[in-house]
């Protein structure tokens, strides 16, 4: 173990949660793209995207012997599959033959919960990395 | 004592060139294309000690195997399993920023270190008379 554990564990954290914000930003800029992909000549509206975090634990037999800390990683984005939201609004040039537009399933009111949420938690890993570092620097004054 | 002194001394080069290898990640967090760099030093230290075949020398001429008296030097190479961003930059500004603490609390630690040796050094010399 090695005495820059909970600065790393930290960093990881901040590096998971900006990606997260990067998601949630993409989710709110795209809130209302009604054209995201191209798929069999018709145009598909953005779907909501989802960062998946999971613990970076190493899963070899030592490490959970030693029951080793581990920090945080992203480990995919995962496309939200709920159904899109259909808007009556025949002027649209993408709404279809009943005047609906597909719209993408994005709920911006839970995009800002998220953001919020996001954004706390990499203050609470700031304070967390600047606990650890004060902890280590006064380590250093030890005997002086 | 020496030995100790050569290897801080090592660490603290090591600890230099990591610093001037962050410092160009950072400013380069938003260069298109950037692959980052890092500094390998720990790892060529631990090779070093952990080398337990050493040849023996009855020469002075002769060729050193696994000299464990040997002070690895720290290497600058590129960084693995980067993620990139859609502009083809692989600079983790979180990670990259951990590390720069790390680095100077290293520095701290290793010039407080070498303070120390050479104390002693001068206690030895000089005498408490």
């Amino acid at each position: 173990m090695s005495i820059f554990q909970s600065l790393t564990i930290s960093g990881s954290a901040l590096t998971a949660n900006r990606l997260k914000l990067d998601v949630v930003s993409s989710n709110i800029a795209n809130a209302n793209t009604t054209r995201s992909e191209y798929i069999n000549g018709e145009w598909v509206p953005y779907r909501r995207k989802m960062a998946v975090v999971a613990s970076s634990q190493t899963s070899t037999f030592a490490s959970h012997l030693q029951n080793e800390l581990s920090g945080v990683h992203v480990t995919k984005i995962v496309e939200d599959t709920t159904p899109f939201q259909a808007v009556y609004d025949p002027s649209n040039p993408d709404s279809n033959e009943q005047g609906y537009v597909m719209t993408p399933n994005v709920d911006v009111t839970k995009e800002m919960v998220d953001l919020m949420s996001t954004s706390r938690a990499y203050e609470a890993n700031v304070t967390a990395f600047n606990a650890g570092k004060s902890m280590l620097l006064k380590a250093l004054e030890i005997g002086r | 004592m020496n030995q100790l002194i050569g290897i801080m001394s090592s660490a603290l080069d090591a600890s230099m060139l990591r610093q001037k290898s962050i410092s160009n990640n950072i400013a380069n967090a938003d260069t298109p294309g950037y692959k980052p760099t890092k500094v390998t030093f720990e790892e060529l230290l631990q090779q070093e000690v952990q080398t337990q075949f050493v040849g023996k020398r009855t020469n002075g001429k002769h060729i050193a195997i696994g000299d464990a008296s040997s002070i690895p030097a720290a290497k600058l190479e590129q960084q693995q399993n980067v993620v990139f961003s859609t502009s083809g930059n692989g600079v983790d500004l979180d990670a990259e920023m951990t590390q720069l603490s790390q680095n100077n609390i290293w520095y701290q630690g290793l010039t407080y270190g070498i303070n120390e040796e050479f104390n002693l050094l001068k206690t030895s010399i000089s005498g408490r008379g």
